[in-house]
């Protein structure tokens, strides 16, 4: 099948996208525990953040609960263990030592999204400190009314470069690292944001998630929020695709760039010039509320949730169009983004921590989703919420994995201070490279019946 | 939650695995045939309570394991749900039959790395809240087995399963289980082994290029000796020559059983061919046989260590070397054993000639002993010096002092001496020895440096001719001695007793069975004993009422009343007996009768404070009793509390005597008898307690009030 697919590229028959994508989405369907690279963890604590940056897909940082935040390079590895494992030591590393250090658990660690000399760690100290990766040193700090549980940058921001944090406080609140003052403080949840998610087609939207069970959708030039999702609220399935002439494989990856940008102008025309545009249902809707609600919510919209319990994950699909939630009700719920509805994709019975913030991975065709469920990383189909398959190999609680678009690699942190690689393997190559480096082992790992 | 989602998963596996397995090869129904026979193989293997898995089924699951992959797949899927389950013997056996698989099946080892996250917990037990279950004897054993299966897993297997790695490190790391490090201490002695032969190796080296000049020197040591030898033996003879007619001069003797009595006698007496000429030789010789004991000899055992450990590539060197040396310690022994041979032994020799130059000094002391002393009885050595020398002062006191320790002695040995001295000598005071001795008789200052010495000092100048005054002295010498108890021998009791003999009791005035301690003939009878015709006299007053005391006591312990009565009675009579006889008597017979008297009267009285105690107690007894009773029927809960039910032991004692044991029977927990003593303890302290309770507070101090019946 793979030769059939690299011949049809070599006639010209396949496109070299849909090549792409196809040879993407085997790899991100073979992922198992990589044993040709590790990590060696400098934490001593939980790993509660994983991320590696947006510029050049290389660098993977993480924070742990003993308030030490660590970097390590995820192409080259520091040493080799044994001929052919790959051992990936950190290359920065700040702990409670640090004359900056965080003094509790680092709750979130995210890179500045344009480059990486800069990186934000958010902590249970209340502090949200802005670090400079190349001398290591602490460029600003900002308090915090309570536990930081999250941070966050806009991945496509061009205009700002804002950071926002959701406490233990009930406002989400925006610090400016140009100014170093807050610029906006966002109330409207009644009780702690765990989840905080940009979105993906729009630098101004921003999406929270409270421990009061909403998610709330803020634009950061308006005031007040503009939507809170109700679960009661739903649409069947995904939205139909706007070309019915492209069929259901191609419209995954092709759909991708098209659509975005499309709904990107959707939302920021419906915004601000309030034009009925796609379908009667939703415009009516939209309509209703803008007249009604904004920019104060009538009590029962405003009361909506969309978990029964916290929401203790947020994530957007790559293409900006859906959003992904994980409560302390154990239930992952997909939401149309545009429309604000749940999309009633039933994902299978799962187990998921209740008090601390989880961070969820999406493959980027957005047809897998990677949740921590207690121990395991389980995987499901985004669209039919079917188990795709559990990645067992923790021993303690899961609490954040990052899917590397660039490498087709799952990293997981847990609360056995592990981070594990899963990457895609590929059977044939590995036996291709056991054969070559077999010799200077010292057991073969082969069948050794005595009797 | 581990064990369930484990449980889930692995019934949620099971099923597709074998659909799998069916799908993959449906035709072949001895696959199908050969999986059953696994799993009931593995049934067999587990559902013993022996401690290990039997190896001929063993044998047999590897070989069916060996068959095919679908037998090993129905194996792991099997052994993982016995692994599961809540005994830890099944969970033993079937680690044991796991490990065997996974160290032999790469497919065995692929799946359970998969699960080793769901498997480990049931085999380590290292999660607080999922424990191994019982028994706790297998469950030991389990997590041992494991955990050294583990590190032997990681070390053979830990480069290709990142699982085992990440196991292990979690196991050590996180969890804090104890591994037992057996591969470390190997690898720790294999690199030690190699580091010791590198040395040995390096000194082999060595050895090549030294050993001709080592041999050279012993060879020149041994020859230098031989000759020195050969030289005392010609020397020797020349001297036998004319000297034969000496009476104990040494004879050479040829004959080994005259050589060995005439090492004995050189071990007594002196045998000296050693003089002034032949010094020279002799000191040459002792040098060198000193060289070659000490440090040849101790040289080549060395080397031959050595050689013996040291392991080449190219062993005929080593041979060799090491044959030379064999021969060589032969030699030194042999010549060494010549030397002690010839009486030669020339430390011994060293260590006489030092002797030698002692007793010179000595000489005096010598003389000391047999100088004729003009009191020639004494045979003691002491009294001898002391009668010799008054000149030192010393020395008197010396003599003295030990005149004064062994006084009787002294005064056997001084019937001789002039009266004078005798009558000093018996009156003279017996004291311990002390630095008072020092200064006796004398009254004069003391010079506080009274050795003379120079001495410098820290704290300041010091005077030279300090003088303590006499006054002074005589206070810091005023006497003091310690009270010594003068021993007292107590008499023993010396009653008859009735299996015949007397009692050896030694108490003070009263034996405890007996009464007071009175002086008794050989017999056991008392002296004022034979008076016993006077009975007749017994005051009728006083024994009609001790009578109506014992009365009085509700009659129950008859017995003790007839003895004390008779005890009383006794006494009474030994009073009339002091009566009669103290007319008749000296006023020595009046004391001692008057002392019993007022013993008898105390006696009573105390005989009265004792009976009335115990009645008190028993009252309070039977108080105790009734309330019991009423606090048991009370409650039927505190009553079942008290009694175990019979029947219960009884069905318990039949099912463990009757039935063999089962895996059922392990869990069981075992009933010991110190559990039996505890539970005991309990239910009567519990009891106890209760009753206390109930009774103490309304009661108490109308009981201490009122000690009367209810």
């Amino acid at each position: 099948m793979w030769l059939e697919e690299v011949r049809g590229r070599e006639r010209g028959e396949l496109r070299a996208r849909r090549f792409e994508a196809a040879a993407r989405a085997r790899r991100a369907a073979s992922l198992a525990l990589s044993n040709r690279k590790e990590f060696a963890t400098p934490h001593h604590g939980a790993v509660n953040s994983l991320q590696v940056d947006l510029t050049e897909g290389r660098y993977l940082l993480s924070g742990a609960s003993d308030g030490s935040a660590a970097v390590f390079d995820v192409l080259n590895a520091t040493d080799c263990e044994a001929g052919f494992i790959a051992k990936h030591k950190h290359i920065l590393l700040v702990d409670k030592q640090h004359q900056n250090g965080h003094k509790f658990a680092i709750s979130a660690a995210v890179w500045y999204p344009v480059d990486t000399g800069l990186f934000v760690t958010a902590s249970f100290d209340q502090y949200v400190k802005v670090w400079d990766t190349n001398s290591t040193q602490v460029v600003m700090d900002f308090k915090m009314p309570g536990k930081v549980f999250t941070a966050a940058m806009s991945p496509i921001a061009t205009t700002q470069m804002l950071i926002a944090t959701g406490s233990a406080d009930v406002q989400v609140r925006l610090c400016d690292i140009a100014s170093g003052a807050f610029t906006h403080t966002l109330s409207g949840h009644r009780d702690g944001i765990m989840s905080l998610e940009w979105s993906a087609s729009s630098e101004w939207i921003l999406m929270s998630g409270g421990c009061d069970g909403a998610i709330r959708f803020w634009d950061i030039r308006r005031a007040g929020c503009f939507r809170v999702l109700d679960q009661s609220q739903s649409q069947l399935g995904r939205r139909p695709p706007l070309l019915k002439s492209t069929p259901e494989n191609d419209h995954i990856d092709s759909l991708g760039h098209s659509t975005s940008t499309r709904s990107s102008a959707q939302k920021r025309t419906r915004n601000s010039k309030n034009s009925p545009k796609l379908r009667k249902s939703q415009n009516l809707t939209q309509g209703h509320m803008q007249q009604r609600l904004h920019p104060g919510l009538s009590s029962s919209q405003n009361r909506a949730t969309s978990h029964y319990g916290a929401v203790t994950g947020l994530r957007t699909t790559k293409d900006g169009m859906y959003l992904l939630s994980s409560g302390s009700d154990s239930r992952l719920r997909l939401w149309d983004i545009d429309s604000g509805c749940n999309t009633l994709v039933n994902f299978e019975a799962m187990r998921l921590q209740t008090g601390k913030p989880l961070q969820l991975a999406v493959t980027e065709d957005p047809s897998l989703v990677f949740v921590p469920c207690m121990a395991s990383i389980k995987a499901y189909n985004l669209w039919s919420g079917m188990t795709f398959r559990a990645f067992r190999g923790h021993y303690e609680l899961v609490n954040c994995c990052y899917y590397s678009e660039q490498d087709q690699e799952l990293y997981t942190g847990s609360n056995d201070r592990q981070i594990l690689v899963w990457s895609p393997s590929t059977p044939a190559f590995t036996e291709m490279e056991d054969d070559e480096k077999r010799q200077g082992l010292s057991a073969a790992d082969e069948d050794n019946w005595s009797d | 939650m581990p064990r369930s989602t484990v449980s889930s998963s692995f019934a949620g596996h099971r099923t597709p695995a074998a659909e799998a397995e069916m799908g993959s090869n449906p035709s072949s129904s001895a696959a199908a045939a050969a999986e059953s026979s696994m799993a009931s193989l593995i049934e067999r293997a587990t559902s013993t309570t022996a401690p290990a898995v039997d190896p001929v089924l063993l044998r047999a699951i590897k070989s069916s394991g060996r068959a095919s992959d679908g037998a090993i797949r129905d194996a792991f899927h099997l052994l993982l749900s016995l692994m599961s389950k809540p005994h830890s013997h099944v969970r033993l056996l079937a680690f044991s039959v796991a490990d065997e698989l996974f160290m032999r099946s790469k497919l065995f080892r692929s799946l359970l790395t998969d699960a080793l996250d769901g498997f480990l917990p049931l085999a380590v037990g290292f999660r607080r809240a999922h424990p191994l279950p019982p028994p706790a004897a297998s469950a030991g054993l389990l997590r041992k087995a494991a955990v050294q299966a583990l590190e032997r897993w990681h070390h053979l297997f830990g480069a290709h399963y990142r699982q085992l790695r990440l196991a292990v490190e979690y196991l050590k790391v996180s969890a804090r289980v104890q591994f037992p490090g057996l591969r470390a201490t190997v690898e720790a002695r294999a690199a030690r082994e190699a580091r010791t032969q590198e040395i040995l190796t390096a000194k082999v080296e060595q050895l090549r290029q030294s050993l001709a000049s080592i041999k050279a020197e012993i060879r020149s040591t041994m020859d230098e000796i031989r000759n020195g030898l050969e030289i005392i033996r010609a020397e020797y003879e020349k001297f036998e020559g004319y000297v034969n007619d000496d009476d104990d001069a040494e004879q050479e003797i040829a004959s080994l059983s005259m050589r060995s009595i005439r090492m004995a006698s050189l071990m007594a007496g002196e045998w000296l061919p050693e003089t002034q000429e032949n010094e020279a030789v002799f000191d040459a010789l002792r040098e060198a046989y000193r060289l070659l004991v000490s440090k040849h000899l101790v040289t080549v055992q060395e080397w031959i260590s050595v050689l013996v450990r040291v392991n080449l590539q190219d062993n005929r060197f080593r041979d060799s070397a090491l044959k030379e040396f064999i021969d060589v310690k032969n030699e030194i022994r042999a010549v060494r054993d010549r030397c002690s041979e010839l009486g030669l032994d020339l430390d011994n020799v060293r260590r006489r000639k030092g002797d030698q130059e002692e007793e010179d000094d000595e000489f005096w002391v010598e003389g000391n002993i047999e100088a004729p002393s003009p009191a020639k009885v004494q045979s003691s050595v002491d009294v001898a010096s002391t009668s010799r020398d008054t000149g030192k002062g010393k020395k008197v006191v010396g003599g003295v002092k030990s005149d004064i320790g062994k006084a009787p002695v002294a005064g056997n040995g001084t019937r001789n001496l002039d009266p004078e001295k005798s009558k000093l000598f018996a009156e003279a005071p017996v004291v311990p020895w002390s630095s008072v001795l020092d200064r006796w008789g004398s009254s004069g200052d003391a010079h506080v440096n009274q050795r003379g010495l120079e001495l410098e000092s820290h704290w300041g100048r010091v005077d030279n001719d300090a003088v303590i005054p006499a006054a002074k002295i005589a206070e810091l010498n005023v006497h003091s001695s310690v009270y010594r108890e003068a021993p007292v021998e107590i008499l023993p009791c010396h009653a008859p007793l009735k299996k015949g003999g007397l009692c050896q009791r030694r108490d003070l005035k009263v034996c405890p069975f007996h009464g007071p301690i009175v002086p008794r003939d050989a017999e056991g009878n008392p002296f004022e004993q034979h008076s016993g015709s006077f009975g007749a006299e017994v005051d009728p007053v006083e024994h009609c009422d001790i009578r109506g005391n014992s009365n009085e006591l509700n009659g129950n312990r008859d017995g003790d009343y007839m003895e004390e009565a008779s005890s009383s009675r006794m006494t009474d009579i030994s009073n009339d007996y002091g009566n009669i006889a103290g007319t008749h008597d000296l006023g020595n017979v009046t004391v001692e009768l008057a002392r019993q008297a007022i013993k008898n009267v105390r006696k009573r009285d105390m005989d009265h404070k004792a009976r009335e105690r115990a009645q008190r107690q028993r009252i309070r007894q039977h108080n105790e009793d009734v309330l019991r009773e009423a606090a048991i029927a009370s409650t039927s809960y505190s009553a079942a509390a008290y009694e175990q039910p019979p029947e219960s032991w009884g069905r318990r004692g039949r099912r463990g005597k009757a039935k063999a044991p089962t895996l059922a029977s392990m869990l069981k927990k075992k009933v010991t008898s110190k559990d039996r003593i505890a539970e005991r303890l309990l239910n009567t302290r519990a009891t106890d307690a209760t009753i206390r309770e109930a009774s103490h507070d309304e009661d108490m101090s109308y009981r201490e009030a009122f000690p009367n019946q209810w």
